[in-house]
């Protein structure tokens, strides 16, 4: 194993991952440190408890803990994007496409348009404001899951693959059971 | 009524072919409708738009409808045109399950009529059984063409409708046309048990009337459009799970996170929000103190000498009455996990304070308020509150703590 004190930008990545964060190449610096050491830097948080997980879209991020509820930031990001992944759903030719190239402006959101969306967002104490909403997209870009451009508009990176994972697999279980069921 | 002349009726039609084309798509036509539609397609040197509108009446084209003020075309007719257009409409699994049915009745019927050898009975009879064979022949074989005509216009024009309507239309075929159709065809199935005793006894009624040539021509004409039958529906079902089946699983594919997303939502909406647990792609890691040492290096080795094998046991004692920075640490954390697993507490600094007096730093009893706050969403309330803590006096808004985490 390299000497932990020769790995490049050691601290940042570490405090950047312990607090949730994801690394992409948007930081460039940090992912391509990862990338060229990723064997030691696994090995080292390891050593401390941690499992350094190498997505294969192209982003590095802590495994977290497989029990328990989530914080409520995530359950409000969730929902967030649960939504509008829902809404393109209803809407778009290519879902993952137009998901991840849209740059999304806070007036275009479905969030605020449908009541059953609102009374979700309001049970997990988001308003279905502009404020509210602004919010939650502050914690997207805080964990490294979208990047938001000026006041009131935002795109997500490849981080938020995550979000299309955790729907796929919901779906994938509940087609695995009707089949089952078929069966 | 006059009788039909039928030259006049294939005459007229292959005359005006794009007139019937047009009422094809009208479910309902008024007067109006129908003379101006009439006027529209009418050539130059043609009958007029009133005597074209007369003669589909007359000819059977169109006939009025039961609500009066209104023509629909019959549904011979609009079957037979849509049959000359290859033009088909799915025939839902139950609808032939009724014919089969049927076909078992007549058959029962003609057994019966075999055994008290009744010649002119049975010929009605097989009739009657030909034209359902050819009717459940026909309409699998609509379904088949219907399912490739879908299939074919999905394919060429993927970009047509959303992904999810795409995925419903084509699950909609598969599930209700397609799917139910394998137990017409699984030979385990009572259908084919039903089909297999019409065979028999149209092979019995061969044997039985032979002193009616005719009608036992008729049976082995009848059992030869039985087998004929079962042979399509097979082919039939065959050539649409081809078509269907490759499409039908690339859309369930493609709409996976849509259909999951709404999957999680209405999970949410029946159980609330704590139906949002950990799973392998949604955990963040959310950990941000409790670090014994700030300098990475030394602890991965500090984490590396727990894996030697030490020769001898060194017990090293600490300084009796002084807390050790591993010792506050480790308060800490048992304190953080306290307070987590404790649900509800009206008063958070309150609950700090009684577990920490005389124990703990007011800088450990800050740290423990910050994480509270920070990572527990401990919210304030209107009230404030004072407290003592050793020589310090504390005092702020009250901090409530939910059972589920939340916050007021």
């Amino acid at each position: 194993m390299t000497d932990a004190h020769a790995l490049p930008a050691l601290q940042e990545i570490f405090n950047e991952l312990l607090r949730g964060g994801h690394i992409s190449t948007m930081q460039p610096t940090l992912y391509d440190a990862l990338s060229r050491h990723q064997e030691d830097f696994t090995t080292l948080f390891a050593a401390l408890g941690f499992r350094l997980e190498h997505h294969p879209r192209g982003f590095f991020y802590f495994q977290g803990e497989l029990k328990g509820e989530l914080p409520k930031s995530v359950r409000q990001m969730a929902l967030f994007v649960y939504i509008l992944i829902e809404h393109l759903g209803e809407q778009a030719r290519d879902l993952e496409a137009e998901f991840f190239d849209t740059e999304f402006t806070l007036d275009g959101l479905p969030h605020a348009k449908k009541d059953r969306y609102v009374e979700l967002l309001e049970d997990l104490d988001v308003p279905a404001t502009p404020d509210g909403l602004w919010a939650v997209v502050g914690h997207l870009a805080n964990f490294g899951f979208a990047e938001k451009l000026g006041e009131e508009g935002f795109r997500f990176l490849p981080p938020a693959y995550r979000f299309l994972e955790q729907c796929r697999a919901a779906a994938a279980a509940a087609d695995a059971a009707a089949e089952e069921e078929e069966a | 009524m006059a009788a039909r002349n039928p030259q006049r009726f294939f005459n007229f039609a292959a005359e005006h072919y794009a007139l019937l084309e047009e009422l094809l798509r009208f479910e309902l036509i008024t007067d109006a409708e129908l003379l101006a539609l009439a006027a529209r397609q009418r050539k130059e040197y043609s009958a007029s738009a009133e005597s074209i509108a007369a003669s589909l009446i007359e000819l059977g084209f169109l006939e009025p409808a039961p609500e009066g003020g209104a023509y629909e075309m019959p549904l011979p007719v609009w079957r037979f045109l849509q049959y000359v257009r290859e033009q088909y409409h799915l025939t839902s699994v139950r609808q032939i399950a009724g014919y089969i049915e049927e076909l078992d009745d007549l058959r029962q019927r003609l057994e019966a009529s075999i055994e008290q050898q009744q010649p002119a009975q049975a010929a009605v009879l097989l009739t009657a059984i030909a034209d359902t064979i050819e009717q459940v022949r026909q309409d699998m074989h609509g379904n088949r063409e219907k399912i490739t005509n879908e299939v074919q216009a999905a394919r060429a024009n993927p970009e047509r409708l959303p992904l999810r309507a795409r995925y419903e239309n084509i699950a909609r075929i598969f599930t209700d046309y397609l799917s139910p159709m394998r137990e017409i065809i699984d030979p385990t199935e009572p259908f084919q048990g039903q089909l297999d005793q019409l065979d028999q006894t149209l092979g019995r009624g061969a044997e039985s009337l032979l002193t009616q040539p005719a009608v036992v021509e008729q049976c082995q004409r009848t059992r030869r459009r039985l087998t004929r039958m079962r042979q399509h529906i097979a082919a039939d079902f065959h050539q649409a799970m081809l078509e269907v089946e490759p499409l039908y699983r690339a859309y369930r594919e493609k709409s996976r996170a849509a259909r999951g997303a709404s999957l999680l939502l209405e999970q949410v909406r029946q159980h609330g929000k704590n139906a949002l647990t950990a799973s392998p792609q949604l955990n963040i890691c959310r950990q941000r103190r409790g670090m014994l040492f700030h300098d990475l290096g030394v602890l991965g080795y500090a984490h590396a000498i727990g894996d030697a094998d030490p020769h001898e046991v060194v017990r090293i004692e600490e300084a009796p009455g002084q807390a050790s920075a591993t010792d506050e640490l480790l308060l800490v954390e048992r304190v953080q996990r306290e307070l987590r697993e404790a649900g509800q507490v009206d008063d958070v600094l309150g609950w700090l304070i009684e577990r920490l007096k005389g124990r703990a730093s007011t800088g450990v009893l800050l740290r423990c308020l910050g994480d509270a706050i920070g990572e527990l969403g401990a919210a304030p309330a209107e009230q404030r509150r004072s407290h003592h803590f050793g020589e310090v006096r504390v005092h702020g808004y009250v901090r409530r703590l939910q059972k589920d985490g939340s916050h007021d």
